[in-house]
This record gives structure tokens, sequence and C-alpha cells, in this order.
């Protein structure tokens, strides 16, 4: 009686979610329960079956060889594409473009990299995209993948690499551009000036976000964090001078970025790991 | 307790032990998704889920390593299901008697049988939809998946599995309003 007012529960549930109105789910209830009870079990036919097809296999067995072949990390990668929010990516495309855009019909001086929109722009859209990894909707899919062997560490490295890499991507093809039209900004530079905050904001997105389960905790976070920095340091460096604050853009800042990121990476992995090997505890 | 996955990685390397577990876990479970497809016939469901066995283990190479294992399982069986129809020439066709409830007959107590009935009708309901619609109610709501299992299960985007869910919805609240008359 529990087991099937339970099925009822979840039926429930299932079609509160899909159906158009509650008059829907009210009409359709009963016969999609009456859909999920299951035919007549057959233990002999099982049995049989069973017989035949382990003398099956055993009079053909599958040749043996190494199930992870070569190509593996790269069909991973593929299966965490899948699920990355391709409405996240675009909003990132589309932030990226308007701070290139931007950026060209100023005229600025490579002198002053730091206050480019697209300098600015870069670490807040990877960072919303790296934080969006976590986020509950793609845990539908996270569930299939649970039930692999893979280690959860690895599917989020995948997603991570997935996302990063083609923010990283775009905001290189938008330097790049910017390097060809006037006012030619240098690309190196231009690449240095927001390849290390970038990478730092999203890492910390990424790390609040596992830490927190909760993926607009991380985008918050680290959104206020770029822009209290930021801005910050705009306002101060407009002032006296007198007040010291952080320049994240900063030639001699970079080396600590990449080590903080690092370490963000790997909490935010460790903490994962944690969760996934909690009783009952799924990330 | 090891994941399908895994299992079948051993049956890959030929443990017969993996193969029972996996037949095991899915048998009934893939007989009662085929029994919904096929609009409530029993004997071809189980015909098909032996087939779709067979044939999974006879592709087993082919399986992929992480691809979630039932996912790959249903979606030999809701090709199977497909060609089965096509083939016959049987896609409206179902039994609407109740050859189902065959095995039951003779033992069941008037409760089972008026439970198997409704059962039967139910997936006779089912089938007066649309193949598409059809897989992805039976897969939605008999199997519990998740939309992007669905969509992984027959190879069409998330969006489509919503669409296809709910035109389905749609048409079933109709059917059964003709057959009842409309709901209060």
């Amino acid at each position: 009686m529990a087991h099937r007012n339970d099925e009822q529960r979840r039926l429930r549930t299932l079609l509160d979610e899909d159906a158009a109105s509650p008059e829907e789910v009210r009409a359709l209830a009963p016969l999609l329960a009456r859909l999920r009870r299951e035919p007549p079990a057959d233990t002999e036919e099982r049995t049989r079956l069973v017989r035949t097809l382990a003398a099956e296999l055993a009079a053909h067995p599958p040749s043996s060889r190494e199930p992870r072949g070569a190509w593996w990390p790269l069909r991973l990668l593929q299966s965490q594409a899948r699920v990355v929010q391709r409405e996240a990516l675009l909003a990132s495309a589309l932030i990226l473009v308007l701070g290139a855009l931007v950026t060209s019909l100023l005229n600025t001086s490579t002198d002053a990299l730091s206050t480019l929109p697209i300098v600015l722009l870069a670490p807040l859209a990877a960072a919303a995209g790296t934080a969006l990894i976590y986020n509950g909707q793609v845990e539908q899919t996270l569930e299939v993948e649970q039930s692999t062997p893979v280690p959860v560490q690895v599917l989020l490295l995948a997603r991570l690499l997935v996302v990063f890499g083609l923010d990283c991507a775009l905001a290189l093809a938008g330097s790049a551009v910017l390097a060809l039209v006037p006012p030619h900004l240098t690309f190196g530079p231009l690449v240095l000036s927001w390849l290390a905050p970038m990478t730092f904001l999203s890492m910390v997105a990424f790390m609040l976000s596992v830490l927190s389960k909760d993926s607009l905790f991380g985008i918050v976070v680290s959104m206020t964090l770029w822009t209290v920095l930021s801005v910050g340091r705009m306002v101060v460096a407009d002032g006296s001078g007198r007040v010291w604050w952080p320049d994240l853009t900063s030639t001699a800042a970079r080396p600590w970025l990449f080590a903080l990121a690092l370490a963000c990476v790997l909490v935010a992995l460790w903490s994962a790991g944690r969760t996934e090997r909690a009783p009952g505890g799924a990330p | 307790m090891p994941s399908d996955e895994y299992l079948a990685l051993g049956v890959q390397q030929g443990r017969t032990d993996d193969l029972a577990a996996l037949v095991e876990r899915h048998y009934d479970r893939l007989v009662g998704y085929l029994y919904r497809l096929s609009g409530g016939d029993r004997e071809l469901a189980a015909d098909l889920a032996q087939d779709t066995f067979c044939q999974a283990l006879r592709a087993i190479r082919q399986y992929r390593y992480p691809r979630p294992f039932k996912a790959w399982l249903y979606a030999i069986a809701t090709n199977l299901a497909r060609n089965h129809y096509k083939r016959a020439e049987t896609r409206r066709s179902f039994p609407v008697d109740g050859r189902a409830l065959a095995g039951l007959a003779e033992d069941a107590d008037e409760d089972a049988l008026a439970e198997a009935a409704e059962a039967h009708r139910a997936a006779a309901m089912l089938a007066a939809l649309p193949q598409g619609q059809r897989e992805v109610i039976a897969l939605r709501y008999g199997e519990e998946l998740a939309l992007g299992e669905i969509a992984a299960v027959l190879g069409i985007p998330v969006g489509t599995v919503k669409s296809r869910l709910s035109l389905g919805l749609r048409r079933l609240r109709a059917l059964l309003e003709r057959q009842d008359g409309p709901s209060k």
C-alpha cells in the first residue's frame, strides 16, 4: 500500500511538471497510474532467457579488449558537451561579442588595457558559465552518469574544460578581431590582461557553486567580487591614489591568480568527491 | 551493488554472471515497457524483450562506456518494436482482447484480474497515439525516466521530447473524454 502511494506521488510529480493544467493532471492521473501497472512477471521465462544468453556468450565470447580506448577522453568531453546549457553559452558569446564591439568603438590605447570592456566582461561571462556547470537542470543528466564508474570529479572536470574552453576560445577570437581592427591593440598583452582574472574568477564561481550546491550563489559572489575590485579600483585611481586597491589585471598578480584558480578547482573536486561518498548523498 | 555499466563491461569480457545480473535487473521492466508500446500484448512484449537482450549481447562490443547502459538497452528495444510494426504492418492493429490476462486467469484472484484488465485497457488506449508520442509517454510514466534520459534513448533533442509529451497528454485526454464524456 505504501509502495503504491509512493508510486502515485511520483507519478503526480511528473504530471505536475509535464501537464498543461491542473485539470489535465486530474484527468490523466488515474489512466497513467493504470498504465504503470506491470504485466505479470514470468520467472521461468527470464531464467530460460538467462540460460540461452549464457550459452550464446560462452559459444561466442566478445574479444577481450580495453574498454576505454584511446578516444575515451574525447568521448567523455563529447558526452559532457551535450549537457552544457546552450543558453548559458549563447549568453556568454553575446556578452563577449558586445564587449569586443564596444572595445573596438572606443579609441583606447594599449596602456589602458585593464579598463577595456572586453577585459572587464570576459571574466564575468566565463564565471557565470562555469558556475552553471552545477546547475540543477543539468543534474538530471548527471543522475544518469552517476550510475557509471566514472568518478564525479572526472565528469565535472570534463564539463569545466568544455565550458571554460569555449569561453576562452570566444574571448581569444574577440581579441584577435580587436588586434586586426583600429586602434590595433596588441594581441598578446590584451589576451594576458583578461586570461588570468578570467581563470581566477571562473574557478572561484565553480568552487562556490559546488560548495554551496547553488550555481546562483557562485554567480552572485563572483560577480560582486569582480565588480567591487574592478569598479572600486577605477574609483580609487580617479581619487588621491593613496588608498591601496588590488589590481587583478596587473602583471604581478597573474601567477597568484593562476595558483589560486588551481587551488579553487582542487577544493571543488575534493568537495564533490566527499559529497559523492557520503551515505545516500549524490551531489 | 555494481552499476549497469560495470556489468556491461563484464559482459564485454565474457562474464556470464554479469550478463545474468543485467537480465535479472532489467527483464521485467523491459517487458513492461514493451507491453505498453505494444498496446497490451504480453506475448509480443516478451518476444521483443528477449530479442532485445539477444541483440544487445550480439552488439555488446559496440556498447561504448560511459554511455548509460539502460538508455542503450531501451534504444535497442524501441527500435525492435518499431521494426516489428513496420514489418508486420500492424501498427494500428493492437489486440483488444484479454490475451494479456491469460497468464493470470488460472490462479489469480478477482482483484488481480481486474487490475490486469485495467492495465491492459490503459495500454490499449496508449496504442491509439502516434508512435513517437507513445514511446515518450511509456518511458516517462512507465519507466520514470528524466527528459534527458528519454532524449538519449530515442536519440532526439529534449525539446522534441517535451513537445511530444505535451501533444501526447493532450491527445490522451481527448481520447479519455471521448470515451467517458468530458470531465467536469
